[in-house]
């Protein structure tokens, strides 16, 4: 853990960087990180076999466990949600990362043991790709790029991606369904590319 | 490459797509040829993403954690064995098909009987573990046999299925019969009696049904009442072989199932199932008091969206109250078996049904001369359960103690102190009126500077006792009220004092050694109940480390007990309320101690080794008595994280943390009168607190407390403030005061665990509208009496409705809601009626403007936009924006309206007026604030409140539970 925290400091926090204080987030981001790798390491470990892995229930555990929920806003709980998926995102690639390193003979930096234990699942081989095309996807159009993290990383439905993103439903249907096509594009040609 | 294509190409790639996907796949390259006209790069293009469509919604359709550790049910079609036999057991018709097997009625063949045969579904049979455990179920349940369980015949296998058979019952599971409104009240008492009845006979011989919920109770036509479907039922060891428990069961375990199972199922688990926690009898006392629950009022106790969301509710929520028709033991008894922590709950299954007999038992005889349930029958009751099973001993000490005070109201948190500075080391006065603690007078200059104080709780005054330049500290109160010994760290040797309450000269009682830094301010004197003695540790040598009585009055001091400082450094003893035992600790030198209990007897003498009851503890602060005397409130820093802790006086239990206290607390006192407690509170720097904005710069409003204080709105007339606090410990609450002072602190409601908000005041200052959470989760608007009563829920619609604000009329209120997919902004009478909609492009936090003409309002969260529209129609207008920065906070005034900006990470706030005439804005103030929103402005802009955090308030405060148990 970066610091000891307690579901009073985390929900201060959400509410801190709700009343926009930036710096909040800041503080917000690794005590999440700690938590959903905490709770992924765990799945992935096969601790908890039987469990039928969500990721919505993932980070609905994170959050039941990190904020103290009686005091949560609504609104706090779209962007806990948003900042959630962007952190499993990074877990994920992390660990994909580690994982081909591994396979490669290699030890991939600052691995970890429980790094090592994480990269006991088989990642999906396009979770690099994705992810990288996604960063291109960034720069040409960052709230289809957002829908994109918030569904496919976070899991989460097309009503709590318009919530959390402040849009309607049939936008982020129109966004998805664009977005999906444009990274898969993307991702053909840089396979193109690379061979 | 995307980065390479032009958005004109990549939009032209994309509208051929989509035709394309329209039309039939044989019309396809015709129209691709056609729509490309010749360009024989877009059609290879277009062409290879159709061609690898599937693939891309396979990998994008599902999340991005699909394969790991993923177990998709298997949607095996399920086995329809109608008309063929199994073993003997011809099967007839399938009577039922749930998460544990398919159900049949069949015919047993030797026997000429009907039975029911529940199939083990295939893919389950396939793992050995799982089907070990299926038979070892049903043979625990097959050995109850009782009359409210069913029974269970055979278990067998033929034809590579497994099965098992049993009694065959015509009649319904509860979960049919309950009506919408709840079952009659004799007739929910009869069948929830024979109900417990039979969870009694199952917990007495240890097995915990697991999956205790309305469709596993069937009710025959007779009315008899059986419990079925011991599926999840696990032999858990007895109390006298605890070493033998098995594992706990992995978090969700009960979860595994199809969608519809974990739906069933979520509703009635208890919070410590949902939380994957290890789970006893006690939790079968939950999930019977959510059944009992629906029983009597046809509602579910916890609900939730989803299953992920009833368990939510599960661990957050308490149920709504009951239809007050109900008696008021039956609400009891039902709340007491619904709580959250099982050690809060009904220990033993037997206590609910016996008090579910005397309930029927009572109506029954209503109307007869003499109504009321006889004490006597009620301990003959008790004393027949106490001669049937030795570990009821401890149920009926229990009910006895906790039984009386369960008509006590809940815990209340509330500050003790709210000084500048800091306050230390509570000690209550006998009759628990009065506390004694040190403060160092908030003298910034000299932090050390540590006096003895007594505040008298009711009126708050507080009388220093000590002047004395040198520290003083751990006050303790003498058990007949007339003296407090402290310790005073004067030159050259630190001393054991005395004083009276009512001040006066110090008497110096002796010369204390305090122990090495292993022991380092954890001087503390505790008296003997006789008020002969007081307990002290010291450092006697440099190898010996000691607990000395020291006489009062006269005599000798006597060593209690003694060790090699290589063991360790005594502190912290604490003479128990009766002097028969004396808690303490040992430290190593990274003070790190073992929480130790020595047994006492009538001459003060240790009789025996001591227990310890808790190892290796990092920096224990303080240990008290809790008022039950068979467990100790200590202070620990485990985590680097000041909490207390309960910490049961049976070796075997693990201390559990005191939640009502929170995070940075520590040195607890509880009051001889055994229902206050108090400690140290080491205040957040991120408090919340509502400021006045005043030309010098921003003033803390008197209402703010140590905890969270937000949303300040003032009434028309000025005089009252309303707002948001979590002051009483127990979630958001509004609350009501005196605007100028702070006085006549009222709260309006507070519903636990769940939000409320943006008080709104009515132009007349009668009411106040206000957002929160109805039971469903979802947010709602309200209205309740500023005088007090029950709020009003306005507007009862499945979506979200929030933020709330009056029209100048005071006839309705303006809204957002997201019913429409998006935040539009709608209006409804108050009193009554239908709402409407005003905006169609996005709404969310909206006022009306002073004049009543135009409404004032941002489109989202987070929006840095400010627009206008006429109130009597026409078309809105963006009136103000910022661009960048966090959300605008804004408030109507006379003439306009006003706004807070932030500097882009800095701290200087600027509050802004609009003139609605010019619609130019100009600032009025700067000011520096760590933040600064939910802004509030009077008419004449004079009053300014805002809440927001200081940029560093820590400190420590010493705060009062109230009701403490």
């Amino acid at each position: 853990m970066a610091e000891p925290s307690s579901p009073h400091d985390l929900t201060l926090l959400l509410q801190a960087w709700r009343g926009g204080n930036s710096g909040a987030l800041e503080k917000l981001i690794p005590l999440i990180y700690d938590e959903l790798h905490r709770l992924a390491h765990r799945y992935m470990a096969g601790e908890r076999p039987g469990h039928v892995l969500q990721t919505t229930a993932l980070v609905n555990e994170a959050y039941l466990q990190l904020i103290d929920v009686r005091k949560v806003k609504w609104q706090d709980r779209s962007h806990f949600f948003a900042i959630c998926a962007r952190l499993m995102r990074q877990i994920l690639v992390h660990a994909a990362r580690s994982r081909s390193a591994k396979k490669r003979g290699g030890q991939a930096p600052q691995e970890t043991l429980d790094e090592a234990a994480v990269v006991g699942f088989e990642p999906d081989p396009n979770l690099i790709a994705v992810h990288e095309a996604l960063q291109a996807l960034e720069a040409v159009d960052s709230r289809k790029a957002k829908v994109v993290e918030l569904r496919f990383f976070g899991g989460m439905t097309m009503e709590e991606t318009a919530e959390a993103l402040g849009i309607s439903a049939d936008t982020v249907l129109r966004d998805w369904t664009s977005a999906k096509l444009w990274l898969w594009r993307e991702m053909q040609h840089g396979q193109a590319n690379e061979s | 490459m995307g980065k390479r294509t032009s958005p004109e190409r990549w939009e032209n790639i994309e509208r051929i797509y989509h035709s394309a996907l329209r039309l039939d796949p044989e019309r396809r390259e015709n129209f691709l040829r056609e729509a490309c006209a010749g360009d024989e790069a877009l059609l290879q293009e277009v062409a290879s993403l159709l061609a690898g469509k599937g693939e891309m919604d396979a990998l994008f359709d599902s999340p991005a954690w699909k394969g790991v550790g993923q177990l998709e049910p298997h949607k095996t079609p399920p086995l329809d064995l109608t008309g063929r036999t199994l073993a003997h057991y011809r099967i007839v018709e399938k009577i039922g098909e749930g998460g544990m097997g398919t159900v049949y009625r069949a015919e047993d063949g030797h026997l000429k009987r009907p039975v029911a045969v529940k199939l083990l579904p295939p893919d389950r049979v396939s793992d050995p573990e799982r089907k070990r455990r299926f038979v070892k179920e049903a043979r625990a349940a097959s050995a109850l046999n009782h009359p409210h369980i069913v029974t269970i015949h055979d278990i067998g296998q033929a034809e590579g299925v497994d099965f098992i058979v049993m009694e065959y019952l015509a009649g319904r599971t509860l979960d049919r019969v309950i009506p919408a409104k709840g079952m009659p009240l004799d007739k929910a008492l009869d069948v929830s009696i024979q109900m417990a009845d039979a969870l009694t006979a199952a917990h007495s011989v240890g097995i915990v049904h697991r999956d205790f919920k309305p469709s596993n109770v069937i009710l025959s036509d007779s009315g008899q009442a059986k419990i079925l479907d011991f599926g999840l039922a696990k032999l858990v060891a007895g109390p006298d072989q605890s070493g033998e428990n098995p594992p706990a069961e992995p978090p969700g375990s009960g979860l595994r199932t199809d969608e519809g199972m974990i739906l069933g199922t979520a509703a009635y688990m208890s919070p410590e199932q949902a939380q994957g926690q290890k789970v006893d009898t006690r939790s079968d006392i939950f999930s019977f008091g959510a059944v009992l629950y629906e029983m009597v009022s046809g509602q579910r106790a916890f609900r939730g969206e989803n299953p992920v969301g009833t368990l939510a509710s599960i661990i957050t929520q308490e149920p709504a109250p009951l239809p007050s028709g109900l008696p008021a033991e039956l609400q009891g008894l039902i709340a007491r078996c619904l709580k959250k922590d099982p050690n809060r709950r009904i220990q033993h299954i037997e206590e609910v049904k016996v008090s579910l007999e005397d309930l029927r038992d009572s109506r029954a005889s209503q109307g007869s001369a003499i109504a009321s349930p006889a004490p006597s029958r009620r301990w003959r009751r008790w004393l027949l359960a106490l001669a049937l099973a030795i570990p009821l001993l401890a149920f009926v000490a229990w009910l006895l103690w906790y039984g009386p005070q369960t008509a006590l109201p809940p815990p209340e948190v509330v500050a003790l102190t709210s000084d500048p500075g800091n306050e230390f080391f509570p000690s209550f006065s006998p009759d628990g009126k009065q506390v004694a603690y040190c403060w160092n007078g908030g003298n910034p200059d000299n932090n050390l500077a540590f006096d003895i104080y007594v505040r008298h709780i009711e009126s708050g005054t507080s009388l220093p006792l000590t002047t004395d330049p040198a520290p003083e500290s751990r006050p303790a109160w003498s058990p007949d009220g007339s003296q407090i010994a402290f310790v005073r760290y004067g030159k050259p040797m630190p001393s054991i004092c005395l004083v009276s309450p009512l001040g006066g000269p110090a008497r110096k009682l002796t010369a204390h050694r305090p122990s090495a830094p292993a022991a380092a301010g954890l001087s503390y004197v505790s008296w003997s109940p006789d008020g002969g003695w007081l307990a002290v540790a010291e450092q006697d040598s440099n190898e010996t480390s000691s607990i000395f009585l020291l006489p009062v009055q006269q005599g000798e001091r006597r060593k209690l007990v003694s060790g090699p400082v290589s063991q360790g450094y005594f502190a912290l003893p604490t003479f128990s309320p009766d002097g028969r035992h004396l808690a303490c600790i040992v430290n190593n030198r990274e003070r790190i101690g073992d929480l130790l209990l020595f047994e006492l007897d009538r001459d003060l003498q240790v009789k025996g080794p001591a227990r310890r009851l808790w190892k290796h503890v990092p920096n224990i602060n303080g240990i008290a008595w809790a008022p039950d005397r068979r467990s100790l409130i200590v202070g620990a820093a485990r985590m680097n994280t000041q909490s207390l802790y309960r910490c049961a006086l049976n070796e075997d239990t693990t201390p559990e943390h005191l939640a009502i206290a929170g995070d940075g607390s520590s040195m607890p006192a509880v009051s001889r009168t055994g229902n206050r407690l108090a400690y140290t509170f080491r205040r957040s720097v991120t408090a919340e607190d509502i400021w006045n904005l005043e030309p010098a710069g921003p003033r803390k409003n008197p209402v703010s407390s140590t905890r969270n204080d937000f949303d300040p709105q003032l009434s028309a007339d000025r005089r009252q403030i309303a707002f948001v606090s979590n002051r009483s410990g127990r979630g958001g609450g509004l609350w009501v005061a005196d605007a100028a002072d702070g006085t006549g602190m009222t709260k309006l409601t507070e519903t636990p665990d769940r939000y409320v908000g943006s008080p709104r005041w009515s132009p007349d200052g009668r009411w106040i509208a206000f957002d929160g959470q109805s039971p469903d989760g979802q947010m709602d608007i309200f209205v309740i009496d500023a005088a007090g009563g029950h709020p009003r829920r306005i507007t009862p619609y499945p979506s979200n409705e929030a933020l709330p604000a009056w029209s100048g009329d005071g006839k309705s209120i303006y809204f957002c809601s997201n019913q429409t997919k998006r935040w539009e902004i709608w209006r409804i009478p108050w009193e009554g009626g239908q709402a409407e909609r005003l905006t169609g492009e996005g709404g969310f936090e909206s006022y009306e403007s002073l004049d009543g003409k135009s409404l004032y309002y941002t489109k989202q969260m987070e929006d840095t936009r400010i627009f206008m529209r006429p109130i009597a129609g026409g078309k809105e207008r963006q009136i103000i924006t910022t661009g960048t920065g966090s959300n605008l906070d804004f408030f109507p005034v006379d003439g306009g309206l006003c706004y807070i900006t932030r500097q882009a990470g800095g701290h200087t706030c600027q509050l802004w007026f609009l003139d609605s005439a010019t619609e130019q804005s100009r600032v009025i103030q700067s000011f520096q604030a760590e933040k600064a929103y939910a802004l509030y402005v009077s008419p004449d802009r004079k009053t300014v409140l805002y809440a927001g955090t200081e940029r560093d308030s820590s400190g420590v405060d010493l705060i009062l539970v109230e009701n403490f148990r």
